[in-house]
C-alpha cells in the first residue's frame, strides 16, 4: 500500500489502524406502536470522523504531521485505499504521549498517537 | 379538503421504510432587479471605480480605488471562494502622493498562473501614467511597472479596461486628449497589446469610422463574444451645448482580428437633451447571441409633467398647486392644477415613488374611491387649496360650500367633510361643528386646513368677516365628523381688508403649543392692506402673540408669504415695498415669536428689492431652509453662515425645461438630500414637476439588452439598479448560472462608496440545513400563521452584519423561504410544497469553541396582518362576506384577487365597519362568525377551511402502524355549557317614548290682535320626530279690553305627519294664538270721544244760583276711559307644547346553546355570554352560540397524538384512525399539526420525520 498522504504531507508510515473510509448510510428508525419506522436519507462521507492511529512514532513525524493541524487549513487526504479517491478534510485532533524508556530520549519518539479527520467532501 | 399527492408519492406515505427528502429555497419576494444592493464596508473611507470579473478557479475578483486618507491610498483587490461565499479584501498600496482615476482588471492565461493582472491610470505629484500590477488569486503583488506616462499630467484621458483575447494575449483601450493648436484638437481612442502582460506594444489609435476625432470618447470598456468577436463599448460626445454642456450617448465598434481593425460605430442609446446622458458602458454576455450592456444614465434633474403615467388630468392640467413628502413611506403626494397660481382648477393628486420616480396612484373625481365632485369646473374649482402631511392630502374648495376631503394615500381611502349643506351640489352637512351662527354656517369659507399627523387631527380655519373658528376633527373619524373648536376670533382683531383678499395659511406647531393664523397679501394683485400673523396656544387657545406692521413695525407691511416653522423660529417671504420706512427689507423675513423680533435675510447671489420668495420650507434638521422664487429659481439659506447657495439653470444648465426659473412648491427628502420644487406658471413654455440632488448630478445604472438573430437589435429594459446616486456599475456573471453579480459606486450624500448585489437566483439552503436540528413546520387552526424553523451551518455567513459574506442577504428578515418535503422513490424524487414563508426571526451567537449555527424562523405572509391597522375600513352594507374578506386583503396588502380563494357554504351579508382595528382581528371576526378559520394554503393563497365535527373524513389510517404515541388531553377545555350570544338586527324599527315635553313658546299680542300661526319645529336641526303633540298653556293674556270683546284662544295643529315630504313628518306642529281684533271698538270709542265733546254739560239755573249737569264731561270721559282700556289691552303667552318621541332602534336578539347533558352531569350551569355584532338574526347568532359551543364541547375531546408523517396531512383536516388500546376508528379534527424531520447526524439514529397532531376526537 502506497503511503498515504495529507495535504502536501506524505506518512512515512502509514496508521496502523484506520477505519475504512467509505459513504455510510444516514439512517434512523422510530418505533411506533406496533411497527417500526426506517428512515434512510442515502448514503455520504460528509460528517465522517475518522480516526488514524500509530502505536509509534518519530517525533519528527509527529511535528511535520501536527505543523500540518497547527496550520488550521483544509486539507486533502488521499488514503491510498485503492479506490482512487481523495476527500477534503479538516484535523480535528492531533495528539500522542512521550514515548519514554531507559534508552529513549524523551524527544525521540512519540506513542499512541492519533489523529481525528472530519472528512467534509469526496474531491 | 385536504391535500392531493401525487399517487406514487401518496403510496409511499404509507410504506414503513421511506426515503424523506427536504428542500428550503431562499428567494425573493420581488424581482431582483432593479437590484437594491449591499455595502462592501461599513467604513467612512473612499471606494471608487470598481471593476470585476469572473476568475476560472469560480472566484470573484474585483478591485477599486481605496483611500483612508491623503497618505494611505490602496488598490483594493477583493476576491472571494471558489464557491463565491465570503470576501477577502487585500489593500495594494500605490505610490505616496498617488491617486487612482480608473481600475481594470483581467486574468492571467499566460504561464497558468492564474494570476490577475491590473492596469490603471494613476496621478501623482508629477506625472499621470497608465501602469500595471500583476497579483496572485490572494492579492500578493508580484510585479509591476509603468506602462505609459502621458503627456501632461493635466491631459484629459479617460479608462482604461482591460481585457484577456481568447489566444491568450492582452488587449488594453484607453482615450486620451492629443493637443494640436487649440482649435483642432483632438480626442483618440488608443490601445496597447501584450502577450505577457509585461512588455506592452503601442499606443496604437483606434480607427473607428463614424465618429469625429473633435469629440471625446469616455469609459471604453472591452468584451469577447463567443464568436471570438471583440466588441469596444465607449460615451461619445454626440454634441456640445452653448454652454460647454455634452450630449453623449453610448456607441459599440467591433473587431474580428484581435482589435486590428475596427468597424463602424453604432448607436445605442438615444437620448436626445443635455439634461440627461448615458456614460461608462460595460457589458456581459450571458448566452450566447444575447448582450447586456450596461451604463450609467447622468441626469442633471428629473422631469415629471403632464403626459406622465398617472398623471391627473380631468382638464388638461400641468402645473403644481400644492405638494409634500411623506419621508416615512417615501411618496411624494402632488396636486396638479390648471391655471391659478397656487391655486386653480383643481384636476387631482398623484402619489409618487420618488425612488423610482413613476406615479403609483392618483385620486381625482373619476377614481376609486373618487374625489368628491364639489372640487370641479364650474362648482368648487377655482382657488382651490391642498395642504398634506405624511400619508395624508387635504383638498378644499374656497366657496361657502365649504366641502374638504381628505385622502390617506396608503390605505387608498378619501374622508369627504361636508361643513354645510347645500343640495345643488349634492352637499349634505356631515360635520358638527360650532359655527357661531346662521350666518357663519352658510356664509363662511375654508381659509386653510393643515393635517397633524402625529397628533391624529385635521384642522381647518374658517373664516366669515373676518371672524373665524379653528376646529379640529380627529383623522379617524369616517362619516359623521364631530370637530372641536379651539378658537373662535372675532373680526375686531384683523387688520382692513384681511376677509376679502388675504391669502391665509394655518400652521399646528404642537412642539412649541402653538397655533398660528397667517394673513398675507403676497402680491400686488391682492391689494395693498397689511398682512398679520397670530400666534395661539394650542393647549388654551388663548392668543398668545400678535404681529402687523401697526402693531410692529418691523413686521413685513404686507405680511409673510406662506411661512414655515423650523426651531422656534418661522421663515416666510418678503413681499417688497419701498414704502412705510420698509425699503430695506428684503428677501426672506425671520420671526422669533419669543422675542418678538423680525430680520431679514437678503439673498447675497444678486443684488434685488424684489427677490419674488414665494415658498420656504426647513430642509429637515440641517438647520437651513430652502426658499424659492417665482423669478429667480430657488436657494439654500444656511441658518449657522447666513450665506445662500443659489440654484436655478444657470447654476446647474438644463436643469428645468426652457430653462424656467420660476419656482414654487417645494419638499424636501433629507435621507437623499433631494429637492422637489414645482415649476413654471401658467402661460410658461414648460411647467411641472422636478426633483434633483443638492451635491449633483443624478445617477442611475440602466441597461440594454442586445438580441441576434441577422442583426443585434437593442431594447431598452431601465433600471438594473434602484436609486438615484448609484452608477459605474461593473458585472461579473457567475460561471454556473451566468447570473448577474454587480458592483457599482455609490454616493450617500459625499461619502462614496462600492456596493454590491446579485441578480436573483434562488438559492437552496439544502447544503447548509444543520442535522443538529430538526426542520418543523407547525400550521394551526388558531389564527397564528404558520411556522416554519430550521438551523442552519454557517451562521456567520448568513449574518447580515458579515459584509464580507456574499450569502448575507439570504436569510436577512423578511426573506422569501419556500419548503417542499417529499420522497425519493426508485430514485425518482417526488415532492409536496409546504409552504411558503417569510423570514421572522434569525439567531446567532459567536463565542468562541461554538459552531456559530443560525437559527431560523419563517412565518407565513399573515404574520404582518396584525401590524396592518385599518384606520377606517369601507362601510360595508349587505356585502358578501367573502367579498369583504377579498376587499380588505386586497386594499391593505399587496395581494391580488386572484390570490384569495375564500368560499363560505354558510354565508350571509355583512353591512359593518371596522375603526381602529388591524387587519388581522377583523378577517378572523368575519371567520369566527361563520365557523371558518382563514389560512394560508401551500401554494400561498388565501383560504378558509370549515371548523367542524360533520366534515368528511379526509384520510383514513386503517391501522395503528404508523401511532407513535396517543394521548387524551383536556387540558384547554372548561366547564362552559351554555352558550348566549347577544346582537342586534340591521334594520330599524319605530319606537315611541314617553310623553314629554317637547319645547316651548311664548310671546305677546297687543290690541291689535288678530290670528298668528307659528310653526313650532321640535329640535333646532329639525331633526326630532314627535307624534300626537299637546299644547298646555302656562300664561294667556286677560286684560278688561280682551275679556270684554272675547277670550284669547290657542290651537295646537298636528299637521306636519301629512307633509309629501317624508323628510317632514313628525317634525313640526303649528301653533294658532287668535286674540281679538280691538280695532273696531277702538274707533267706536275714539268715535264716541270725539263725539262727547259735542254733548255739552247741562247747566241748571236757579235764583241765586245754579249748578252743572256734567253729561258731556261724564261721556268724554268714558269714552276716554274706553280708548285708553283698548290701547292698554296686551299681554304674553307662554306655551309648553309635549308629545311622544318618536325614535328608531335595531331590535335585540340572540341565540342560546346548552349542552343539556354535561349541565345534569355536573348539576351547574357555566355561562359564556358575548356579543356577536356580526349577527343580525336570531338563527345568526344560534349559529355562533352552535360552533361556540361545538368548540366548547370538542375541547373536552382534545388528543394528541404523534405518527409517522404523512403528507397528506393538514391543519383542518379531518382524519380516521384506530385507537390504539380498542382499535375502533376515532374521527379526529386536527387542529394543530407540526410535522418534523430531522436528518441523522453521521453514526447517530436520532433522525425521524414525524406529524405531531392536536384535534378534537368528534365520534365517541
Amino acid at each position: 500500500m502506497a503511503k498515504m498522504s495529507l495535504g502536501s504531507y506524505v506518512f512515512p508510515h502509514n496508521p496502523s489502524k484506520m477505519s475504512i473510509l467509505k459513504a455510510k448510510r444516514i439512517t434512523a428508525s422510530v418505533e411506533t406502536y406496533s411497527s417500526v419506522a426506517f428512515f434512510s436519507w442515502g448514503t455520504t462521507v460528509k460528517g465522517i470522523k475518522l480516526k488514524l492511529q500509530w502505536p509509534f512514532m518519530a517525533a519528527s513525524t509527529f511535528a511535520s504531521i501536527d505543523a500540518l493541524c497547527m496550520a488550521d487549513v483544509e486539507l486533502v487526504l488521499n488514503p491510498q485505499d485503492g479506490s482512487g479517491k481523495t476527500y477534503t478534510t479538516e484535523i480535528l485532533s492531533f495528539d500522542g504521549e512521550y514515548h519514554v524508556g531507559l534508552a529513549v530520549a524523551a524527544n525521540s519518539y512519540r506513542k499512541n498517537v492519533e489523529m481525528e479527520l472530519l472528512i467534509k467532501a469526496k474531491v | 379538503m385536504s391535500l392531493v399527492l401525487n399517487a406514487t408519492l401518496a403510496s409511499a406515505m404509507d410504506s414503513e421504510t421511506r426515503y424523506p427528502l427536504v428542500e428550503i429555497i431562499s428567494k425573493e419576494w420581488a424581482a431582483s432587479i432593479p437590484m437594491d444592493g449591499q455595502y462592501l464596508d461599513t467604513t467612512e473611507n473612499l471606494e471608487q471605480h470598481p471593476s470585476a470579473i469572473t476568475l476560472s478557479t469560480g472566484r470573484l475578483a474585483n478591485v477599486c480605488y481605496y483611500e483612508i486618507d491623503a497618505i494611505n491610498r490602496y488598490i483594493r483587490y477583493r476576491y472571494t471562494d471558489v464557491d463565491r461565499t465570503v470576501f477577502t479584501d487585500v489593500d495594494i498600496a500605490i505610490g505616496s502622493g498617488e491617486t487612482v482615476n480608473d481600475i481594470s482588471l483581467c486574468e492571467l492565461a499566460t504561464a497558468a498562473t492564474g494570476n490577475i493582472g491590473i492596469v490603471y491610470i494613476s496621478t501623482d505629484g508629477s506625472d499621470r501614467c497608465l501602469k500595471y500590477k500583476i497579483i496572485t488569486p490572494l492579492g500578493v503583488v508580484v510585479s509591476s511597472n509603468t506602462i505609459r506616462t502621458l503627456p501632461s499630467k493635466t491631459t484629459w484621458c479617460s479608462g482604461p479596461f482591460i481585457l484577456t483575447l481568447a489566444d491568450n494575449s492582452y488587449l488594453l483601450v484607453f482615450s486620451e486628449f492629443q493637443y494640436i493648436d487649440g482649435e483642432n484638437d483632438h480626442y483618440h481612442l488608443y490601445k496597447y497589446t501584450s502577450a505577457d502582460f509585461a512588455t506592452w506594444t503601442g499606443p496604437v489609435e483606434l480607427s473607428i469610422s463614424g465618429i469625429t476625432d473633435t469629440m471625446m470618447k469616455y469609459n471604453p470598456s472591452l468584451i469577447q463574444i463567443t464568436t471570438g468577436q471583440i466588441w469596444l463599448w465607449f460615451a461619445y460626445v454626440d454634441s456640445i451645448g452653448p454652454n460647454d454642456e455634452e450630449l453623449i450617448n453610448i456607441y459599440y465598434s467591433t473587431s474580428d482580428d484581435n482589435g486590428s481593425t475596427w468597424a463602424e460605430a453604432i448607436k445605442v442609446t438615444a437620448y436626445s437633451t443635455y439634461n440627461t446622458i448615458a456614460i461608462h458602458p460595460t457589458s456581459a454576455q450571458k448566452v450566447a447571441d444575447a448582450i447586456y450592456m450596461f451604463y450609467t444614465e447622468r441626469a442633471v434633474s428629473l422631469i415629471m409633467n403632464s403626459g406622465a403615467t398617472g398623471w391627473p388630468e380631468v382638464i388638461p392640467s400641468n402645473h403644481i398647486g400644492a405638494m409634500h413628502f411623506d419621508s416615512v413611506n417615501r411618496m411624494l403626494y402632488i396636486v396638479v392644477v390648471n391655471g391659478g397660481d397656487t391655486t386653480g382648477y383643481f384636476s387631482g393628486v398623484a402619489k409618487i415613488d420618488v425612488d423610482n420616480w413613476e406615479i403609483v396612484d392618483h385620486w381625482d373625481i373619476s377614481s376609486v374611491p373618487a374625489i368628491g365632485s364639489q372640487l370641479t369646473y364650474p362648482k368648487n374649482c377655482d382657488f382651490f387649496h391642498a395642504y398634506g402631511a405624511g400619508r395624508y392630502t387635504v383638498v378644499f374648495g374656497p366657496t361657502m360650500y365649504k366641502y374638504a376631503c381628505l385622502i390617506d394615500g396608503e390605505a387608498d381611502t378619501i374622508t369627504h367633510y361636508y361643513f354645510n349643506t347645500y343640495g345643488p351640489w349634492g352637499m349634505a352637512q356631515n360635520v358638527t361643528w360650532d359655527s357661531q351662527s346662521a350666518g357663519f354656517l352658510e356664509y363662511s369659507k375654508i381659509r386653510s386646513a393643515v393635517v397633524d399627523e402625529t397628533g391624529g387631527k385635521i384642522w381647518f380655519v374658517i373664516e366669515s368677516t373676518s371672524s373665524f373658528v379653528v376646529l379640529s376633527i380627529p383623522l379617524s373619524s369616517t362619516d359623521n365628523h364631530t370637530s372641536t373648536t379651539l378658537i373662535y376670533q372675532d373680526s375686531s382683531i384683523w387688520s382692513y381688508g384681511i376677509e376679502t383678499n388675504a391669502e391665509w395659511n394655518l400652521l399646528v406647531v404642537p412642539e412649541r403649543d402653538w397655533v398660528i393664523v397667517n394673513a398675507c397679501f403676497s402680491y400686488a394683485g391682492l391689494g395693498g392692506y397689511e398682512g398679520q400673523m397670530l400666534i395661539y396656544s394650542l393647549s388654551g387657545a388663548a392668543l398668545y402673540k400678535s404681529f402687523s406692521y401697526t402693531e410692529e413695525p418691523t413686521f413685513p407691511y404686507f405680511g409673510m408669504r406662506n411661512p414655515c416653522h423650523y426651531n422656534g423660529k418661522i421663515y416666510g417671504g418678503v413681499r417688497y415695498t419701498g414704502s412705510y420706512g420698509q425699503s430695506d427689507y428684503r428677501g426672506m423675513a425671520v420671526l422669533d415669536p419669543i422675542l418678538g423680533t423680525i430680520t431679514y435675510k437678503r439673498p447675497g447671489w444678486a443684488s434685488y428689492d424684489e427677490y419674488d420668495i414665494r415658498h420656504v420650507c426647513p430642509m429637515g434638521t440641517e438647520n437651513k431652509i430652502f426658499a424659492t422664487s417665482e423669478l429667480y429659481g430657488g436657494s439654500i439659506f444656511d441658518i449657522a453662515s447666513e450665506a445662500w447657495t443659489l440654484y436655478d439653470n444657470d447654476t446647474i444648465l438644463n436643469l428645468t425645461p426652457e430653462e424656467n426659473n420660476r419656482f414654487k412648491l417645494i419638499a424636501y427628502d433629507s435621507t437623499n438630500q433631494f429637492l422637489f420644487i414645482g415649476f413654471g406658471k401658467p402661460m410658461d413654455a414648460s411647467m411641472g414637476l422636478v426633483t434633483f440632488s443638492i451635491h449633483g448630478d443624478i445617477k442611475q445604472t440602466h441597461y440594454y439588452t442586445g438580441a441576434f438573430t441577422s442583426s443585434w437589435a437593442w431594447t431598452n429594459q431601465d433600471e438594473l439598479i434602484r436609486g438615484f446616486a448609484d452608477y459605474d456599475a461593473s458585472i461579473a456573471l457567475d460561471p454556473d448560472n451566468a447570473s448577474i453579480y454587480a458592483f457599482w459606486e455609490r454616493l450617500d450624500v459625499d461619502e462614496y462608496s462600492i456596493k454590491w448585489d446579485r441578480e436573483g437566483v434562488d438559492f437552496d439552503l439544502a447544503p447548509y440545513i444543520s442535522r443538529d436540528t430538526a426542520i418543523t413546520c407547525r400550521r394551526s387552526i388558531s389564527g397564528d400563521p404558520a411556522r416554519l424553523t430550521f438551523a442552519t451551518s454557517h451562521g456567520h455567513l448568513f449574518d447580515p452584519h458579515n459584509t464580507e459574506s456574499l450569502l448575507n442577504p439570504y436569510l436577512v428578515k423578511g426573506r422569501k423561504i419556500t419548503l417542499r418535503f417529499g420522497e425519493r422513490i426508485s430514485n425518482t424524487d417526488y415532492w409536496q410544497v409546504m409552504g411558503t414563508f417569510l423570514v421572522t426571526e434569525q439567531q446567532i451567537s459567536y463565542q468562541r469553541g461554538q459552531y456559530p449555527i443560525m437559527l431560523i424562523t419563517a412565518e407565513d405572509r399573515t404574520n404582518m396582518w396584525g401590524n396592518l391597522l385599518a384606520v377606517a375600513t369601507p362601510e360595508y352594507a349587505n356585502t358578501a362576506a367573502e367579498e369583504v374578506i377579498a376587499d380588505l386583503i386586497e386594499d391593505y396588502t399587496d395581494l391580488e384577487s386572484g390570490d384569495v380563494n375564500v368560499v363560505f357554504t354558510n354565508t350571509e351579508p355583512l353591512s359593518y365597519q371596522w375603526i381602529e382595528v388591524d387587519l388581522k382581528t377583523i378577517l378572523e371576526d368575519i371567520c369566527d362568525r361563520f365557523g371558518y378559520y382563514l389560512r394560508v394554503d401551500v401554494d400561498d393563497n388565501i383560504t378558509a377551511k370549515r371548523i367542524s365535527n360533520v366534515n368528511a373524513v379526509d384520510h383514513t389510517y386503517l391501522n395503528i402502524a404508523p401511532i407513535i404515541s396517543f394521548t387524551p388531553d383536556d387540558r384547554y377545555s372548561d366547564f362552559t355549557n351554555r352558550v348566549i350570544v347577544m346582537s342586534e338586527e340591521n334594520t330599524e324599527i319605530d319606537v315611541t317614548y314617553p310623553e314629554e315635553r317637547i319645547t316651548q313658546l311664548n310671546g305677546t299680542y297687543t290690541w291689535q290682535g288678530g290670528t298668528v300661526t307659528h310653526k313650532v319645529w321640535y329640535s333646532n336641526d329639525r331633526s326630532r320626530r314627535i307624534q300626537d303633540p299637546r299644547l298646555s298653556v302656562l300664561q294667556t293674556a286677560c286684560s278688561i279690553a280682551f275679556q270684554l270683546a272675547g277670550e284669547v284662544s290657542e290651537e295646537l295643529q298636528d299637521t306636519s305627519p301629512y307633509e309629501a315630504d317624508v323628510n317632514l313628518q313628525y317634525k313640526y306642529c303649528l301653533v294658532i294664538v287668535d286674540a281679538p281684533d280691538l280695532t273696531a271698538y277702538f274707533v267706536a270709542s275714539l268715535a264716541g270721544l270725539i263725539a262727547s265733546y259735542f254733548i255739552p254739560d247741562t247747566v241748571l239755573t236757579f235764583v241765586f244760583a245754579g249748578c252743572t249737569i256734567r253729561v258731556g264731561s261724564y261721556i268724554t270721559a268714558f269714552f276716554t276711559y274706553a280708548c285708553l282700556n283698548i290701547l292698554a289691552a296686551q299681554g304674553s303667552y307662554q306655551y309648553e307644547i309635549w308629545g311622544v318621541p318618536m325614535g328608531k332602534i335595531n331590535r335585540s336578539i340572540q341565540g342560546q346553546w346548552d349542552d343539556t347533558d354535561h349541565q345534569t352531569q355536573i348539576g351547574h350551569i357555566i355561562t359564556k355570554k358575548f356579543e356577536e355584532p356580526l349577527c343580525y338574526t336570531i338563527a345568526g347568532c344560534q349559529f355562533v352560540a352552535d360552533q361556540t359551543g361545538l368548540i366548547l364541547q370538542l375541547q373536552r375531546k382534545r388528543v394528541t397524538f404523534e405518527k409517522i408523517a404523512h403528507l397528506q396531512d393538514e391543519d383542518g383536516d379531518t382524519i380516521s384512525l384506530p385507537h390504539p388500546i380498542t382499535g375502533q376508528a376515532m374521527k379526529v379534527f386536527i387542529t394543530d399539526l407540526e410535522r418534523s424531520m430531522k436528518i441523522s447526524e453521521q453514526g447517530t439514529n436520532n433522525g425521524y420525520f414525524i406529524d405531531k397532531i392536536e384535534g378534537w376526537v368528534l365520534n365517541g
